[in-house]
């Protein structure tokens, strides 16, 4: 089967310590793996405003993990999301059709490095 | 009344490649909000009908991160 190329990022609730938060990214990992997926690239975006509230709060952690796996993924991850209320918010994007894993990781890591560039100039 | 004859606006990023339209990335899609929160039309931004598409998906996209917001009139 072929695999392609997707990102998810997700919303956490900022008040959850580093072990919650830690358990929270390995179960989207874990996943990931189980579904023969491969991880790229893994970006913290750390605590943001929201343009809304949420659950009634005014901030978030944001975090993107890049990856390659099968199509059926992105609808876990979603169950996933629905499943466990520590996530507030999941969205997963395709990047990219039927490519290979270690050909579509030079090209996330270099996404990466020029997308926390202009976070952190902000 | 003359009506003044408007040249038709080429489309921002047809005419700039190295404009990437990206949810993750409110600095450019905010320009494309108007002050209440809605999508401006293409009418008015004189972006194609592919790129139009782009930015409305991605601001779709980043309302469901709070990246961007449904209306301005909370916060």
């Amino acid at each position: 089967m072929y695999q392609n190329e997707y990102e998810v990022v997700f919303i956490t609730s900022p008040e959850l310590g580093e072990d919650q938060y830690n358990a929270v990214l390995g179960k989207v990992t874990e996943t990931i793996s189980k579904y023969e997926g491969t991880v790229l690239v893994q970006e913290s975006w750390g605590r943001r405003k929201f343009a809304y509230p949420i659950r009634k709060q005014n901030y978030g952690m944001y975090t993107l993990v890049d990856f390659v796996g099968p199509a059926s993924l992105p609808k876990e991850l979603t169950r996933l999301s629905r499943l466990d209320e520590k996530f507030m918010r999941l969205v997963t994007v395709k990047i990219e059709d039927r490519v290979d894993a270690g050909v579509a990781k030079e090209a996330a890591e270099k996404r990466s490095i020029q997308r926390l560039e202009r976070l952190n100039s902000k | 009344m003359a009506r003044a004859m408007r040249r038709r606006k080429v489309c921002p990023y047809c005419a700039n490649e190295s404009l990437v339209i990206d949810y993750k990335n409110p600095k450019l899609l905010k320009g494309h909000l108007t002050e209440g929160g809605k999508i401006v039309p293409r009418r008015i931004t004189g972006a194609c009908a592919k790129h139009q598409r782009q930015i409305a998906n991605s601001i779709k996209r980043a309302r469901t991160l709070a990246i961007m917001p449904y209306t301005a009139r909370e916060s």
